[in-house]
């Protein structure tokens, strides 16, 4: 005889047995990782080191609300045109063709050696008339007339 | 009439059908054409205007363009260009892109894709809010206007695949919006949440509420915050390209937490197969695939939203044992060692046929084959069956009396194809959703035929083309008058019979007592109806006849069943596509369990015991000698139990203590086993009987195979681990064999299936290699593989190949009388399965659906002085069930309808008795005489105000897109190019 009957009496497992089988769990996957893990202790204590634990510790308890935060301020008008800035120069990057811009900087690198070197103080009307005959300086207001030449052309 | 038309398309030149779809044609090819609102699954919808394409010089769309002449097509000439680009911008103004904070964006969103593939760029015109709220009313999803780009997939799948004629788009307002009825919340309307409008939908318009701010690393946010981050995306990633390339890397870091594994769902016979989405043990969603064989895109409010139970708080973890008035956990071992002491030691005692095994139709096919392996070579006795006893019995029996072969002649194609369906006993849209749908659908659109024959006015009566009602238990009386006309008028098949059947005059000479005034007398149709009948079945070339439990759970359920066969061979409805008899299978794997031999009288296969070369290559296969005899049915077990003959019992997955009829004499019968073993995912009313409950994992736990009702085999996959230490079923049944001193060593189910294909010839070439992803196999399935998608094609599985007609008499066996004035009816209903004990535990379905109830008519109301939400007292003969009152006009007179999922004091099997098919013992459950005593007059409505039953469907032929053309703002982007340029 047999009676319909509900109710049920779980296993109680005792909290050391839990935690023994916990234990040995945990042991196990440290012996099987055991490089990976020593090298995160590394990475750990690299980090205690700077400091940086504790920054990123508490940047992760506060996530929501430093998501927030970052959030609303970045959607306030004033940056708005930073935020556009930064794309937009992102699109200026790409559109930038680089191997001339070298051609240039080398230039004006060279020119701000000889400029550091200089010790003339001022030149005269006279003077500046006189250095067009430099073929050096000629060389450059020649390439700096093109260039605004070009400028000129795209606008 | 040319076979193949030639169409040039951006110069190469490429063969196509007559009448074949140009987009269809170019999807062909490696050229892309943009096309967001067209789907393999529901053909061209033509309203989102993507696909423009150039032929012969104009601009027009590709997925509305028939191809019926050789035609120069050109996609990608600056014209079409801007057509295509003019059509996507105003998409996208009606849809906002921040997929990086987007559940949608999962790879498969068609915006996002279509956008990124097109190369658009820059948004011409700014997105522009509809300035409608979300719709959030409903449990299972969410509309969100705002996202909307009113391409109308949704309202496509609603009036046309699903055919429930809930979704419509407003065409006329100043803002269209996709709307439920006449404009309602989501919850109020005639919805019955299949989640077929959410699976088509492209984009996150229709969402699952279960995916919501799951399925993003970054989505889950609070309202204002999320808002803030779309603007800030928007103002971040000014391009889509930059936009595009974020969000594409954070939808496939999505891919490393969530899990998509295919299964097959559990909740009816038809056998749907879907991916569900998992992360850890959260179900994000189900998600139908256009290759799933039985449904395609379809599904049901249960397979699409009804998983909850499976991380059910109820959930057994651990073995228990029964101890005086509690059931101790114990571990695996202790209760194994126990189990398989006490059958030795009964088996000992008092022989092996007195124990007793009952398999699950909710187990795979592996495990059915393991339980009745257990019974026969472990314990040594073919007591073992399965709960098809319970309802599909007798539906095998009368095919095997007629055509040889237990199942569905062909596929649910074949019935979408029939010119005429008829389906008896059946309540189709509820019990068997998906394949109801199709059904509609030809009907629908297709123009098929349906003839429903039914005592309550249900959805398919009320769509029906004829609807009967015939007197309760008669059918078999129709069937036979309609086939006697036809005979006698000469409209019979003379061709097929001559041909393919035998016993032709002994059955004609049977027939002789179902005249015309017979028939109307006893079934309440009339002469000039049953003529009526008979001339349409007769006139059609092509019928199916569907059929369900309103036929088999009745004293005359195998004969009836026959008689449905009988009219098939006259009329020569065999053998071909789109004809044929389908019995629908209740359970999942109703089929499956009887094909892999948990049945008393039949090994795997349909291969008698009786048969000593089967039996011999059975006892030679498992080194054991096995009984000749046949063993007990369910039914049997039960009488034997009372009887002092069978002292154990062992049930897997079935609560036979609430779905087995006349349940007091059945829990009684179990408070007298020596020893009773269940096992089940819960602490079912069963298992509270039980001496130990062992804890098994469902479907969405474990790898195996289920059979539809097509005879359909389908893999289903892990999707999650077993929770605690619950196993699934084959592994628990291999652990007991080899408590048992066996050893058995299947290391997965693949190694049972291959036993099975080895021993059964009707399985032989069967294996898990070719039943891979959506693969599927119908058997019988030949040594080489070759399935058999549609039986009898080169005649009936007899020795001369031919059919037999099968001669059948009628006593009416059942009425009402004075006392026990009311028929009782009973079956299923949509929102739950079966006697509950999976879907009352999903929040959602239970709000859609509480409770149970007893539904009567407006008639015996106004009679008895009752209202809605009325508490009565049923009495028969058997026992008492009290419940609500619910009045409707499906139920006529007095016939009551009591949904089976009813467990507490309702449980229909309370009133049912021991009465059974004469020819299967299967319990006639549908004839139940009871009276009513009113406890209470009135009350709440046991009903919800958000039930869909209470909706107001709004019946339409797909979206109407023409109404959007005919808008006064609506230019077609092939104008608007010629405009500009």
């Amino acid at each position: 005889m047999a009676e319909a009957i509900s109710k049920i009496k779980r296993i109680e497992v005792p909290e050391s047995v839990k935690q023994e089988q916990d234990l040995a769990e945990v042991s196990r996957k440290v012996s099987e990782n055991k490089e990976a893990i020593l090298k995160g202790i590394d990475l750990l204590a690299a980090l205690e080191e700077s400091d940086a634990l504790e920054t990123i510790t508490a940047l992760i308890k506060h996530r929501e609300d430093a998501l927030e935060n970052m959030v609303q301020e970045l959607n306030k008008p004033q940056y708005s045109a930073t935020l556009e800035n930064l794309s937009d120069l992102f699109l200026f990057l790409g559109q930038l063709k680089v191997e001339e811009l070298f051609y240039f900087t080398d230039k004006l690198n060279h020119g701000m050696k000889e400029a550091r070197n200089s010790d003339a103080e001022e030149t005269s009307y006279m003077g500046m008339i006189k250095a067009l005959k430099d073929p050096d300086i000629n060389r450059s207001i020649t390439l700096l007339l093109s260039f605004l030449k070009g400028m000129g052309k795209e606008i | 009439m040319q076979d193949h038309i030639v169409v040039t398309i951006n110069g190469t030149e490429y063969l196509a059908e007559p009448g074949q779809n140009l987009l269809e044609l170019i999807n062909t090819t490696d050229e892309f054409v943009p096309q967001i609102c067209y789907n393999e699954s529901l053909g061209p919808v033509e309203t989102c205007d993507t696909c423009m394409v150039e032929v012969n010089g104009e601009i027009i769309r590709a997925c509305g363009t028939a191809i019926t002449d050789s035609m120069y097509v050109n996609t990608v000439i600056e014209t079409t260009k801007k057509a295509q680009k003019e059509a996507l911008d105003r998409i996208l103004e009606n849809h906002e892109l921040y997929c990086t904070v987007c559940d949608y964006n999962n790879g498969t969103c068609e915006i996002h894709n279509t956008v990124a593939e097109f190369g658009l760029e820059h948004q011409s015109r700014p997105f522009q809010s509809k300035h409608y709220q979300q719709d959030n009313s409903s449990s299972f999803y969410r509309y969100d206007p705002d996202q909307c780009i009113l391409c109308g997939r949704c309202v496509e799948v609603c009036q046309d695949v699903q055919v429930n004629e809930t979704l419509l788009i407003d065409w006329d307002r100043e803002q269209p919006r996709v709307i439920w009825d006449n404009d309602v919340p989501i919850d109020q309307s005639s919805c019955v949440s299949c989640g077929q409008c959410v699976t088509v939908c492209p984009c996150n318009a229709l969402m699952e509420n279960s995916i919501i701010g799951e399925a993003g690393y970054m989505t889950d946010q609070s309202p204002g915050l999320l808002r803030s981050m779309i603007e800030l995306t928007k103002k971040t990633e000014p391009g889509y390209g930059p936009l595009f390339a974020v969000s594409d890397t954070e939808a496939s870091m999505r891919e490393e937490r969530i899990e998509k594994t295919k299964t097959v769902c559990t909740y009816c016979g038809v056998g749907c197969t879907f991916d569900v989405w998992t992360k850890d043990r959260k179900i994000l969603k189900v998600e139908p695939q256009k290759d799933s064989p039985a449904n395609g895109i379809s599904s049901c409010i249960k397979g699409k939203f009804g998983w909850d139970y499976v991380n059910s708080e109820d959930r057994l973890t651990k073995p228990l044992i029964r101890k005086d008035d509690y059931f101790q956990e114990v571990e695996w071992d202790e209760a194994l060692s126990y189990v398989a002491k006490r059958f030795n030691e009964i088996k000992a005692e008092h022989g092996a046929d007195s124990l007793g095994f009952i398999a699950s139709s909710k187990c795979t096919n592996e495990e059915s084959f393991l339980m009745q392996k257990l019974s026969r070579q472990v314990i040594g006795t073919n007591n073992v069956d399965n709960c098809s006893r319970y309802c599909q019995s007798p539906a095998t029996k009368g095919l095997f009396r007629t055509v040889g072969h237990g199942g569905d002649s062909g596929s649910i194609n074949d019935i979408a194809e029939a010119e005429m369906v008829i389906t008896i006993g059946s309540n189709t849209a509820e019990s068997h959703p998906v394949l109801a749908s199709r059904i509609k659908r030809s009907q629908k659109l297709f123009g098929q035929k349906l003839f429903v024959f039914d005592l309550r006015k249900h959805e398919m009566g009320q769509r029906a083309d004829r609807f009967f009602q015939p007197n309760s238990g008669t059918d078999l009386v129709w069937l036979s008058a309609v086939t006697k006309y036809i005979i006698d008028q000469g409209l019979e098949n003379r061709t097929f019979i001559d041909k393919w059947v035998n016993s032709f005059e002994e059955y004609k000479e049977s027939l002789s007592k179902f005249t015309l005034e017979y028939a109307e007398e006893l079934t309440g149709i009339s002469k000039n109806e049953l003529i009526e009948i008979a001339k349409e079945i007769a006139s059609v070339d092509k019928l199916a006849i569907c059929w369900a439990m309103g036929v088999t759970q009745h004293q005359l359920g195998s004969d009836t069943s026959t008689a449905i066969s009988n009219l098939l061979l006259i009329t020569g409805n065999y053998m071909r596509n789109g004809t044929g008899a389908y019995p629908l299978r209740g359970h999942n794997n109703v089929q499956g369990c009887s094909d892999f031999g948990s049945m008393p009288n039949f090994f795997p296969g349909y291969e008698k015991v009786a048969d000593d070369e089967v039996r011999n290559r059975y006892e030679k296969a498992w080194n054991t000698e096995i009984p000749a005899e046949p063993g007990k049915d369910n039914h049997e077990m039960i009488n034997a139990i009372h009887e002092g003959k069978l002292n154990s019992l062992f049930v897997i997955g079935e609560d036979t203590g609430i779905v087995d009829a006349n349940i007091n004499y059945v829990t009684a019968a179990f408070e007298k086993l020596d020893f009773f073993v269940v096992q089940d995912l819960f602490l079912t009313h069963t298992a509270q009987y039980a001496d130990v409950i062992l804890p098994a994992a469902p479907s969405l736990e474990k790898e195996g195979t289920f059979t539809n009702t097509e005879r359909r085999i389908q893999r289903l996959y892990k999707a999650l681990e077993p929770v605690g230490e619950s196993k699934p079923d084959w592994i628990i049944l291999q652990d007991l064999a080899n408590e048992m001193g066996y050893r058995w060593n299947y290391k997965h189910p693949s190694e049972i299936m291959n036993e099975a294909a080895s021993l059964a010839p009707l399985f032989a070439g069967v294996s898990y290699d070719l039943l891979e992803g959506y693969n599927s196999l119908q058997w019988p399935v030949e040594r080489d593989g070759t399935d058999t998608p549609l039986l009898f094609k080169d005649g009936f599985p007899f020795k001369d190949r031919k059919a037999k007609l099968y001669p059948l008499d009628f006593q009416l066996q059942y009425s009402t009388n004075e006392e026990y004035d009311l028929h009782v009816n009973n079956g299923r209903m949509l929102e739950h399965f079966h006697e509950g004990n999976m879907t009352f535990k999903s929040p959602g379905i239970v709000r859609e659906m509480p409770e149970s109830f007893i539904e009567i008519s407006t008639e015996l109301a106004e009679e008895r002085e009752i209202k809605e939400g009325a508490e009565v007292k049923l009495t028969s003969e058997a026992g008492e069930a009290t419940g609500i009152i619910h009045i409707t006009d499906r139920v006529r007179g007095k016939e009551l309808y009591l949904p089976l999922n009813a467990n507490g004091k309702s449980a229909v099997n309370y009133l049912t008795d021991n009465r059974v098919d004469k020819d299967t013992n299967t319990p006639a459950y549908k004839e139940i005489a009871v009276k009513m005593e009113v406890i209470k007059k009135k009350g709440k409505s046991p009903l919800p105000d958000h039930n869909h039953r209470r909706g107001n469907r709004q019946p339409q032929k797909g979206v109407q897109v023409e109404r959007k053309w005919n808008r006064k703002d609506y230019t077609f982007p092939g104008n608007v190019v010629k405009q500009d340029g």
